[in-house]
């Protein structure tokens, strides 16, 4: 009886051993591996978020293939979800909220870069209450957010403003944006803190008042960004690898951003394939938002730069408010040096 | 004596999957009051079915079976049986297992005890009035088992291989204090097995059946003087009674591994 | 089997009204302890040296710790958490979440699992429905039970009783309809009546197996955490996850983990003792 047993443990743990350093092996190659890139593919992680606009056009009206590299536009519902595909080397550079980015930096993964800004979003998200005229009428009242969102630093921000002091005068709720609409038309939560188009159901609920806007944040007092601005990013190893690829990439991409700014009736037919939106509407969004283009970056990420700056105080918000565990120098993952 | 069960013409068929198959074949037999009649037979021989019919849980296909003159229509709580299995209850203590049947009859608490102290005593198990089943051996979970038929105080035990899973020494220890209380209880006592020795050791009378469909091949009365103890199963008579029911029976085994 | 084992040179016995008592004082009892404990010993060793591996493997550096942080390190964020008194915020917000929900499906399940255990009818009336029921995942419930109770705790209880009602009514159904049938037999046969069966049979016979299928549904209710505090939970172990996963706070993440591993083993222990309380007689299999 007794042989058979041990036996049994041998095998099992002979199985634990190979799959432990098969699983440690595979993940290093994709790390820290130093091939080329195998196939000439480059994957951007996006979404119909309208801050993918510029990488959807260049891939659809061939902008990236204008200057010889093959794109494929990769979706992924959210922006952490994007991240972790960037930090695991699935995609090779994405546009993608700066709070996701932050926090990944704070984890400690410094294999990416931030290069730039596809647009300054604002006007956008706010904060709606039912019976209310000020923020101070929050006291004692439920207000839900999804966490981790621009929204949430959003209302972090407003609240620190008005001297509200969280889970203690307001109570805040994690909720996604659907379902913060139909909690706020039941009356469940007193309110709301979302961007668009939630952002625009909320204000259409029956006594709906606008308490306050991304405009009204410290941020973009400051900076003249939004809580939550888009960032783009990409993999150092991609840069390291494909020096020549990655100065093609950036011009394909500006260059379909100025092209949006030029043509935003062509391009809100394109997207709204992806966004199935009214393409009138679709038109409108793209106007409204303030496309940049590869001039502006280099100021916006330099020393002192807007964006810069908004990243730097995002970074010591998310730690002052314990969203995140270790403080992070921006400056460390900007690299201006990839922009032509 | 009188008749206390009567077993009239009685035919027992089931429906399976592959057809009718005969458990039982016009069987007539009676057992007197206080009697303990032993059958003996293969395995397939029909003997449980017989003992599902005399309890109630089956009816006859044809044919009819009485108990004190009155025909047996349904579950009823006059012949108790005592399974090879014992069915002990396992979330009742002895003493509790004891006073079941006694609870089912109603019978006062205070009643019960006393009656059920009276059985345990019987059956030698005082100090184990408060033991769960599982405490107990093979041996003293049958005897419990038969207190409790005992004491719910029927006048016929139905015994289906009661001893089939004991051990040869609990066995024969058992089968002597069967013997014992057979002889106080004056209980009518029916008990089914498929040991020559155990038979010829418990019996006053002794049936043979065949093997499937179950009928009565023959009738034996035991005049093996008692108590039956290791001398007398050495006797002569003894052992001729043995040859002659080995005969009978050896036939019934060979055609069914035959068929 | 033999029919001679009542061999002559066997009895040798006096008759005697008296069982032998000698063997009586000690019933059958396993010579296993020896080998459970070093059986114990296996697990345990086996355990550390996983946790051994996985220390070394991410100290070596081949994994970075936002893909598998070191054991070392989930346990000092593990003992950060305990001191800002947030780490038992956690776990007892997720802990009354799934013993709540659990409770109302075992209240609920039982009786009736009982009930549909016993009545080949009543089982087909109800079949499709359960049917329809079982295989939905509890996340599938989400948007109904916002809909119905709201962002409440309510809501949290509701998708953990949905994803342990289906399979405490089964667990409940099997138990009853394995009681040993020759029980039955035996208690009809000393004249009890269909109600008596039920009560005296039924009822005791088959709670040993539905205490076991409530242990295992126990730890199926921990499994649907994640789903109810999907929603509207600023707290629990299962938005510990969550929002790790939000902040790629990899240790966090298995904190949350096997806090929720550790919790179950602390409840299956006191259920193991609850269950020796109760059912004393529980034979063991």
């Amino acid at each position: 009886m007794k042989r058979p047993k041990y036996m049994f443990w041998l095998i099992l743990f002979s199985i634990f051993f190979i799959l432990i350093f098969s699983a440690c092996d595979s993940n290093t190659s994709n790390i820290n591996g130093d091939e080329p890139i195998a196939s000439q593919t480059i994957t951007y992680g996006g979404s119909s978020w309208i801050g993918h606009l510029p990488a959807y056009i260049a891939v659809e009206k061939g902008f990236f293939e204008e200057q010889g590299v093959d794109v494929e536009f990769m979706n992924f519902s959210t922006s952490s979800e994007r991240m972790t595909a960037l930090a695991s080397g699935e995609i090779d550079f994405a546009s993608t909220g700066a709070i996701s980015a932050i926090s990944l930096m704070a984890a400690g993964d410094d294999n990416f870069s931030i290069f730039g800004a596809p647009d300054t979003y604002i006007g956008q998200e706010g904060i709606v209450a039912k019976g209310m005229t000020s923020i101070e009428d929050l006291r004692g009242k439920k207000v839900a957010v999804t966490f981790a969102s621009s929204s949430h630093i959003m209302l972090l921000d407003i609240f620190n403003q008005h001297g509200l002091v969280l889970n203690k005068d307001v109570e805040i709720i994690n909720m996604a944006g659907g379902d913060i609409v139909s909690s706020f038309t039941t009356g469940e939560i007193d309110a709301g803190a979302i961007w668009s188009p939630h952002f625009e159901n909320l204000t259409h609920v029956d006594g709906a008042v606008v308490l306050a806007m991304d405009t009204d944040t410290s941020i973009y007092k400051n900076y003249g960004f939004g809580s939550g601005p888009d960032v783009l990013v990409i993999r150092n190893e991609f840069i390291k690898d494909n020096p020549n690829t990655t100065e093609k990439l950036v011009k394909g991409y500006f260059h379909s951003a100025h092209w949006i700014e030029e043509n935003p009736k062509e391009a809100a037919e394109l997207f709204v394939t992806l966004t199935n939106l009214d393409i009138d509407e679709q038109e409108q969004i793209i106007n409204h938002v303030n496309w940049l283009d590869l001039e502006q970056q280099k100021d916006m990420l330099s020393e002192n730069g807007e964006l810069t700056g908004t990243l730097e105080f995002l970074a010591s918000f998310m730690t002052e408010n314990h969203l995140i565990n270790n403080s992070v120098d921006v400056k460390e993952w900007i690299n201006i040096d990839i922009l032509p | 004596m009188a008749a206390i069960i009567e077993v009239r013409n009685v035919s027992k068929s089931f429906e399976t999957k592959k057809g009718e198959v005969k458990a039982l074949e016009n069987i007539n037999l009676t057992v007197e009051k206080g009697e303990l009649l032993c059958i003996v037979g293969a395995s397939g021989s029909g003997k449980t079915t017989l003992f599902n019919l005399i309890a109630g849980f089956e009816q006859p296909t044809s044919g009819e079976i009485l108990l004190n003159n009155e025909v047996v229509t349904g579950i009823h709580s006059n012949a108790t049986m005592v399974f090879q299995q014992y069915a002990l209850f396992p979330w009742k203590t002895v003493l509790e297992n004891i006073e079941f049947g006694l609870k089912m009859k109603k019978i006062s608490k205070k009643k019960r005890r006393e009656i059920a102290d009276e059985y345990i005593k019987l059956v030698s198990l005082e100090g184990f009035e408060n033991s769960y089943p599982k405490e107990l051996s093979g041996g003293m979970k049958q005897r419990v088992s038969i207190a409790r038929a005992l004491a719910s105080d029927s006048d016929i035990l139905l015994m289906d291989e009661p001893f089939g899973a004991l051990d040869a020494m609990t066995r024969q220890i058992m089968q002597e204090q069967l013997v014992k209380i057979h002889e106080q209880s004056k209980k009518t006592i029916v008990f089914i097995t498929h040991s020559i020795d155990e038979a010829l050791l418990l019996s006053s009378r002794l049936i043979i059946f065949t093997s499937r469909p179950g009928r009565v091949k023959s009738e034996l009365i035991n005049h093996l003087p008692k108590p039956r103890t290791a001398d007398v199963q050495i006797s002569k008579e003894y052992l001729e009674l043995k040859s002659m029911t080995w005969e009978t029976v050896q036939q019934e085994v060979l055609n069914q591994i035959e068929s | 089997m033999t029919s001679f084992h009542n061999s002559p040179t066997l009895a040798n016995q006096k008759n005697t009204n008296n069982f032998p008592k000698r063997n009586q004082k000690s019933p059958p009892k396993r010579k296993k302890k020896k080998f459970t404990l070093s059986l114990k010993i296996v697990s345990i060793l086996s355990f550390l040296s996983f946790l051994a591996i996985w220390e070394i493997i991410t100290q070596m550096g081949f994994i970075p710790p936002l893909f598998l942080p070191a054991p070392s390190q989930v346990v000092v964020r593990g003992y950060q958490m305990l001191i800002d008194g947030e780490l038992i915020g956690h776990i007892f917000s997720s802990s009354r979440r799934v013993i709540v929900g659990f409770l109302i499906s075992a209240l609920a399940a039982v009786p009736f699992g009982i009930l549909l255990g016993s009545s080949k009818t009543l089982k087909a009336i109800f079949d499709p429905i359960i049917s329809i029921i079982r295989p939905l995942p509890s996340m599938a419930w989400i948007p109904l039970s916002l809909l119905w109770l709201g962002i409440g705790e309510e809501q949290k209880y509701a998708i953990v009783f949905m994803g342990s009602f289906a399979p405490a009514l089964l667990y409940t159904i099997d138990a009853t309809r394995s009681v040993n049938p020759i029980l039955i037999k035996a208690a009809r046969n000393f004249g009890a009546s269909n109600l008596t069966v039920m009560r005296e049979v039924i009822l005791p016979g088959s709670m040993p197996s539905i205490f076991a299928g409530l242990k295992v549904v126990l730890g199926l209710a921990w499994t649907t955490v994640i789903s109810a505090e999907l929603v509207a939970a600023n707290e629990g172990l299962g938005f510990l996850i969550m929002n790790g996963k939000e902040y790629f706070m990899t240790d966090v993440i298995i904190l949350g983990m096997a806090m929720i591993s550790l919790t179950v083993i602390i409840i299956d222990i006191v259920l193991n003792w609850v269950e020796k309380k109760i059912i004393p007689w529980r034979e063991e299999t």
